[in-house]
């Protein structure tokens, strides 16, 4: 597999980008997701990650960069019905781990430290759904490979 | 080993084998606990207590024929889930160390990844 060329900026404004999508997604899942258990759930998930584009937003711009802009609207898989809606939701927490992964051999420093914290945090939620949708654990060994 | 080579590699090395030690001490603090769980709580120890074999797994991979001479550390903390959160929170700082000093691509995404198991094993373990 050939390594990530980014730029430490570009990688840290793909993990950016990443977190925007995942927010606009909690969004829309939110208006299928009636369980309670679910609810809480992705309440707290939408809070960390809206909390991670936070500081990822402030980090950004206290170091002279400036912060990419979300889009208007993202591309989603159906979430028809809340099991729909749980599996994207799923699905879009692993693709962060991916991408928050990809970033770590790009970036140095503060700026590897927020990589992780954003890859940390997506397997953390992406093991909560699964535990949540009856894995016996939901985690995998090796998150974002 | 041959580590002494180049001071790069001589530096990776010994982070990976400071997580070698830790995964190797997590997966004693869950053989001490797993015996005082039952039911669903037993599943899921014994499910994070494999992913830490699968991280020693890969590190002592990397390390190669030392990793044998690598042993858990001692602990004396009480068998008990609320310790196990605690030392999976201890480790995944650890890892995260690890890693942002960590000046080689492959085992920094290493690192990286046990980091995020430990983090995600600490959420689940809450309450």
């Amino acid at each position: 597999m050939a390594e990530p060329t980014a730029a430490p900026a570009d990688g840290l404004a793909a993990g950016l980008a990443a977190e925007y999508a995942l927010i606009y997604a909690y969004g829309v899942a939110g208006a299928e997701i009636s369980d309670d258990g679910a609810r809480s759930l992705a309440g707290d998930a939408e809070y960390s990650h809206r909390d991670l584009r936070d500081e990822l937003t402030a980090y950004m711009a206290g170091i002279g960069l400036i912060p990419p802009p979300p889009e208007a609207a993202y591309t989603m898989a159906p979430m028809d019905d809340e099991g729909a809606a749980i599996a994207a939701l799923v699905a879009l927490e692993d693709a962060t781990a991916v991408t928050w992964r990809t970033v770590i051999t790009t970036t140095t420093g503060d700026d590897r430290r927020r990589a992780l914290d954003g890859l940390s945090n997506a397997a953390s939620r992406a093991a909560l759904w699964r535990r949540w949708l009856g894995e016996v654990a939901g985690t995998t060994a090796f998150p974002g490979a | 080993m041959s580590v002494a080579c180049s001071p790069d590699v001589h530096v990776v090395e010994h982070f990976l084998d400071g997580a070698l030690r830790t995964s190797r001490t997590m997966i004693a603090r869950y053989d001490a606990v797993l015996p005082t769980v039952d039911g669903d709580r037993q599943a899921l120890l014994t499910a994070l207590r494999a992913d830490h074999e699968a991280h020693a797994s890969a590190l002592a991979l990397r390390i190669g024929a030392g990793a044998s001479l690598i042993t858990a550390a001692a602990f004396d903390a009480e068998p008990s889930v609320k310790e196990l959160r605690k030392a999976e929170s201890e480790a995944h700082k650890e890892a995260v160390d690890q890693c942002v000093a960590s000046e080689e691509p492959q085992a920094a995404r290493l690192l990286a990844s046990i980091a995020a198991s430990r983090a995600a094993h600490r959420e689940l373990l809450h309450g």
